[in-house]
């Protein structure tokens, strides 16, 4: 019972990480994003410094 | 007067992306945006680009994954009670990682973005501590050597937004030899405040680079128009700038006041030019810019033989 248990649990997880890849992968994460962010990161650090 | 050196300095590498200039040591995680090969927290040649980085940590952590997959099913194994239960564990947790492992190969590049953006959020510190060190090492090299110090405070500058550094690098090009082949920057030198460093750099720029002024730097003079008047030197500036910006049509329709108020002060291939440009628009025609521009030609030029084969509709105007 224990050993279906962990592999419902393993097969559950594998699902999961496959969905979130397929909803990443429609939604790419952009690099302009990234640019913003690194900026304001190093740039209000420095205002507050 | 400060006595100019000069100098050949290497042309700024551009990139796509601001974030793409930084570099991580593989070893102390230490960042920086300039070009050493050692590291200068902890001495190793371990430095990597920040996307390859981020390669390297997406990777990892679909290997963890994978290592849970796989644990599960050992898991789900070492609970089994019978020969069956093992297979059907071992034949399904291995299916199921191959098929993870399957995905995830086709995903990393997907993944890899969205990894260095919570990466950079979790090593702000260091991020910030790796250009603390560089502006260390970009002053501290200046008394010895005012062309690297310019190059590195200038690739410095592309991520670090700070008045401060623009007006080290304004007061090392000041130093500087000018000459037009040189790869020179104007906007990213803007300061917030009037600064007569960069007022006469925009002098220079408009004589030998004109093509670098541009909208911002034209709305930093016509902010500033009253200090740089105030200042020796200030009124030519001006006329430098107009000089430079009636290059372009599209300034002379948009900033016609500003224009009028130095054209009498420009020399004749640019009052050529902006006579061109007043006498062949119909929108320009009747402005205070044509009315101005009429009176210099009426005044100077009414008899140069390069003035008579352009268009003399203001000269009959008037």
């Amino acid at each position: 019972m224990i050993a279906y248990g962990c592999l419902g649990i393993l097969f559950l997880f594998v699902v999961i990480r496959i969905i979130l890849y397929y909803t990443h992968r429609k939604r790419p994460f952009p690099r302009e994003e990234i640019d913003r962010q690194v900026l304001a990161l190093i740039n209000d650090r420095q205002e507050r410094s | 007067m400060m006595k100019k050196i000069p100098v050949q300095i290497t042309p700024l590498k551009r990139t796509r992306y601001a974030f793409q200039r930084l570099r991580v040591c593989r070893s102390c995680h230490n960042f920086t945006v300039l070009w050493e090969k050692e590291c200068m927290h902890c001495g190793k040649s371990a430095f990597i680009p920040v996307e390859h980085m981020a390669v390297r940590l997406t990777k990892r952590s679909m290997q963890t994954e994978r290592l849970v997959a796989l644990f599960l099913t050992l898991a789900g194994v070492l609970f089994s009670s019978t020969f069956q239960e093992i297979a059907i564990c071992l034949g399904g947790g291995l299916a199921l990682t191959v098929l993870l492992w399957i995905v995830q190969r086709q995903m990393v590049q997907t993944e890899s973005p969205r990894k260095l953006s919570k990466w950079f959020n979790q090593e702000q510190d260091r991020l910030i501590q790796g250009l603390r060190l560089n502006i260390e090492a970009a002053v501290s090299i200046r008394p010895d050597n005012e062309r690297l110090a310019y190059e590195m405070l200038r690739e410095i500058g592309t991520l670090v937004d700070s008045d401060r550094n623009r007006l080290q690098q304004l007061s090392l090009l000041r130093s500087f030899i000018l000459r037009r082949d040189m790869d020179l920057q104007l906007e990213s030198l803007l300061l917030f405040h009037f600064d007569e460093g960069l007022a006469e750099y925009i002098g220079e720029i408009a004589k030998i680079k004109p093509e670098l002024i541009k909208e911002r730097t034209l709305l930093y003079v016509l902010d500033h128009e009253a200090e740089f008047l105030s200042m020796p030197g200030g009124k030519e500036i001006l006329a430098a700038t107009v000089g430079a910006i009636v290059r372009m049509k599209r300034y002379v329709t948009l900033y016609p006041e500003f224009i009028r108020r130095y054209a009498r002060l420009l020399p004749k291939d640019r009052f050529l030019r902006l006579f061109r440009i007043v006498t062949t628009d119909p929108h320009l025609q009747f402005s205070n810019l044509a009315v101005e521009v009429a009176e210099i030609y009426n005044s100077k030029y009414q008899w140069d033989p390069d003035f008579q084969n352009t268009d003399k509709k203001l000269g009959h105007n008037v």
